[in-house]
């Protein structure tokens, strides 16, 4: 799992991944592209990132086409262009949302991972609770709870509820891995375990989630 | 791309500076309890070393203000720009406390609630959601402040713009719990008073070193403007919480402006710099800035350490350019202190040949001029100053020293007042004065159309102006509230000067004690056209000093609207 330690305010992943990648200040008033030319930039194995993020949100559409049309290698280029934008988009959205299960490794990672770079609706969450919890390949079970860690960009602190509530009903289940991800993930978003160790007696864990509950009870409170 | 940021110690240009006005400078004293504390005030400098880094990226800024101010002259301003990719900060640092309690203050107001800002304690883990990471954090949203305890956004009040906020943390660090107060700006009692809230994370033992000011924290969607004041953290409750400042209490305009004139006495000294830009450095300089050695360079050349740069120790000409004359500079401001006329001379004028766009070297080149001698031609650079300076109270200042410096005061008044009843000049003057609102090329404009009445015009301007000043230094305020009412007499209402003497006269009459009669010439100088931001700042003062805190927010709002159409406060 990846996570975020910065030394600027802003801990979420976001800010590790500008720290990692680099950013340019792109203008939101950005000129439009085509797709020919973003089939030109994606064409090299070092995708010029900067470039496409000069172009803002006039580069989504033409990327949705080209996401469509390509195969899986392509496609997963692209779910990290967008992943790499971050700008909500319903179109981006549903695309990668079309790849959320598939078998391809690195598309399925990629597909993931930028979900909740481009939505803050409830589906993404749900589908990526899912994936961390019923998915085969424990591989992709781990790789959803970092996206349900780090990668949920947009949500609200309401929205944010329902991750939470997600989150903590993992933790009471049969796998230890799940468990373990589950945990890690609330860490993240809250700095916090309560307590509760994966591989600890069931009742020392019931012990923990109930604090987990309340805490909940206290975060819907507060809303 | 690499990210954009200049840390600047901007302490070290605080220290430079206060020292070349003659000021103390301090040192940390933790045996008295306080760890850190800033002011941002020229007569108040934060205590110990490496307390405080200022991140300007993309196009947010963090700048000093003296348009909004708590109880001192100056307040930090910090101003977050969305889609720029990035973030303003003032991040400030003190001794790790690992155990015992912390005490924080400071004060924030805020021009728009509907943005956000985030303001964090933290410790060594940085601002990372784990114990020894973020411990307390304020942030809006939506209008309403949250503080994060136990990892839950809970609500504490909604803001109103243009209101001091002061905020007391009294931290218990073994137990990981804080008690919170607010005070808000006009109401006796405060308006958040919570006991011991676990901390941002619940860990007990989070230790804390640093505090940030920021927009917001990655979604880039804020364009917040707010301003900070009065920092103080310590381990001593009774130095920290201060008593939440009453009428009166506050440093005014005025109050400035004495402080000047005592220091000063009656020699010319390079004032303050509030910006990197004024040494030539731009935001497009900040990514060269990355560099550590490149940093250290420039704390050197602010901190007046290094005498001159060489071309192998920096590797871009333009940036080793700007060192050398960071340095000329300084050279020639510690000259100055020392009445070293020539050698001020010499190094203030390299500092301008090396950065000619420099409005603050020419400003200080122009009153070493004066230290020299050279009266005229000081007046005449700071002339030239007046087109892309407005509002800046600097250039006031500055005429008031060139005032002074070339003679005794009543020679001056006496040489000024022949020129003032000039007749010639004054109808020149009035010829080209009172045509109308005056852009920021004023001088320019009006240069290229009429070479010699312009400058005859503009003379008699600044001459009547300083005579105001010189009268002013003299205390001979009914004097000077008489002249600068008899230059409104001989003033089109519809010229920019109109407002201006009002404003002349309202200063003087304040200076003589009437708080109400300057209220009613700066009221009548605000219902004219083109009113300054400095001018409704100090309207502002006023009524704070009756007591009319409405009125005195409303003016706020006023000062605000005039910063968005500039797009800048200076």
């Amino acid at each position: 799992m990846r996570f975020s330690n910065n030394k600027r305010f802003p801990f979420l992943v976001l800010f590790r991944l500008v720290l990692v990648c680099g950013l340019i200040g792109y203008q939101s008033l950005a000129s439009a592209v085509s797709e020919a030319e973003l089939e030109q930039i994606l064409s090299v194995q070092r995708i010029d990132i900067k470039r496409i993020k000069s172009y803002g949100r006039s580069a989504i559409l033409p990327l949705v086409k080209l996401y469509e049309r390509s195969d899986e290698g392509q496609r997963a280029r692209i779910a990290w262009v967008f992943y790499q934008l971050s700008i909500k988009s319903a179109e981006a959205k549903r695309v990668l949302m079309k790849d959320v299960h598939t078998r391809h490794p690195g598309l399925r990672l990629q597909a993931q991972w930028a979900l909740g770079r481009v939505s803050d609706d409830a589906d993404v969450v749900q589908t990526l609770l899912q994936n961390m919890q019923h998915d085969p390949n424990p591989l992709f079970r781990d790789k959803a709870a970092c996206a349900l860690a780090s990668d949920q960009v947009h949500l609200s602190p309401v929205k944010k509820l329902e991750l939470y509530q997600g989150l903590i009903e993992a933790l009471s289940d049969p796998k230890l891995q799940v468990r373990s991800i589950a945990i890690k993930a609330l860490k993240i978003q809250t700095g916090q375990t309560k307590g509760y160790r994966p591989a600890s007696y069931p009742e020392d864990r019931q012990k923990a989630i109930a604090k987990w509950h309340t805490w909940l009870q206290e975060y819907k409170r507060n809303l | 791309m690499a990210h954009m940021v200049a840390r600047i110690q901007a302490q070290l240009v605080a220290v430079v500076v206060l020292f070349l006005l003659g000021l103390p400078t301090g040192l940390a004293d933790e045996s008295q309890g306080i760890l850190a504390q800033y002011s941002f005030d020229d007569d108040n400098i934060e205590t110990g070393p490496d307390t405080f880094a200022v991140y300007e990226a993309a196009k947010g800024t963090v700048e000093l203000s003296d348009l909004y101010r708590y109880s001192g002259y100056q307040s930090v301003e910090i101003r977050d720009v969305a889609n720029d990719q990035d973030f303003p900060e003032l991040q400030g640092y003190f001794a790790l406390r690992k155990k015992g309690r912390l005490y924080a203050h400071f004060a924030f107001l805020v021009t728009n609630p509907l943005e956000q800002l985030n303001i964090a304690l933290a410790g060594p883990k940085w601002f990372s959601r784990q114990k020894d990471g973020i411990a307390f954090w304020l942030s809006t949203r939506d209008g309403t402040l949250y503080h994060y305890s136990d990892s839950i956004p809970k609500k504490l009040l909604p803001l109103s713009p243009f209101v001091w906020y002061v905020v007391d943390v009294n931290y218990d660090i073994d137990n990981g719990r804080y008690d919170l107060r607010i005070n808000q700006e006009g109401e006796p009692e405060p308006v958040v008073q919570l006991r011991s809230q676990p901390n941002a994370t619940n860990a007990a033992g989070s230790a804390v070193d640093k505090f940030s000011f920021i927009g917001d924290t990655g979604r880039d969607v804020s364009n917040t403007l707010y301003y900070v004041y009065d920092v103080v953290i310590g381990t001593d409750e009774r130095i920290v919480q201060q008593p939440f400042v009453a009428p009166g209490r506050r440093k005014m305009f005025f109050d400035m402006w004495y402080a000047f004139q005592k220091k000063a006495k009656g020699k010319p000294v390079c004032l303050p710099a509030f910006h990197l830009r004024e040494f030539g450095i731009t935001p497009s300089d900040y990514p060269l800035f990355k560099d550590a050695t490149l940093r250290a360079q420039l704390n050197k050349a602010l901190s007046g350490r290094m005498e001159v740069f060489q071309s192998a120790e920096v590797s871009s000409d333009r940036i080793l350019r700007l060192f050398n004359a960071i340095t000329a500079w300084n050279r020639g401001c510690q000259h100055l202190s020392n009445s070293k006329a020539g050698k001020s001379l010499a190094a203030l004028h390299e500092a301008t040949h090396l950065v000619p766009d420099s409005n603050l070297y020419r400003l200080s080149y122009a009153l070493a001029k004066a230290a020299a001698g050279n009266g005229a031609e000081a007046e005449a650079d700071v002339s030239a100053l007046y087109g892309v300076w407005p509002n800046d109270s600097r250039l006031s200042i500055a005429l008031a020293m060139i005032g002074m410096a070339n003679a005794e005061l009543y020679k001056t008044e006496y040489q000024l007042r022949a020129v003032i009843d000039n007749p010639d000049l004054h109808d020149n003057a009035a010829l080209i004065l009172n045509r109308g609102p005056v852009p920021s090329e004023y001088t320019s404009n009006l240069g290229s159309g009429f070479p010699l009445q312009w400058r005859q015009g503009m003379h008699s301007l600044l001459v009547s102006e300083q005579y105001f000043m010189v009268l002013l230094w003299q205390g001979k305020y009914q004097q000077a509230r008489d002249f600068a009412l008899g230059r409104v007499t001989k003033i089109d209402k519809g010229s920019w000067l109109a407002p201006l003497w009002y404003e002349r006269a309202g200063d003087a009459v304040y200076l003589s004690g009437d708080q109400y009669a300057a209220i009613n010439l700066y009221e009548t100088s605000m219902s004219l056209a083109n009113a300054g931001s400095t001018f409704t700042a100090k309207l502002s003062d006023l009524y704070y000093q009756i007591g009319d805190l409405q009125k005195e927010r409303k003016l706020r709002e006023k000062i605000y609207g005039t910063l968005q159409k500039k797009g800048s406060t200076k």
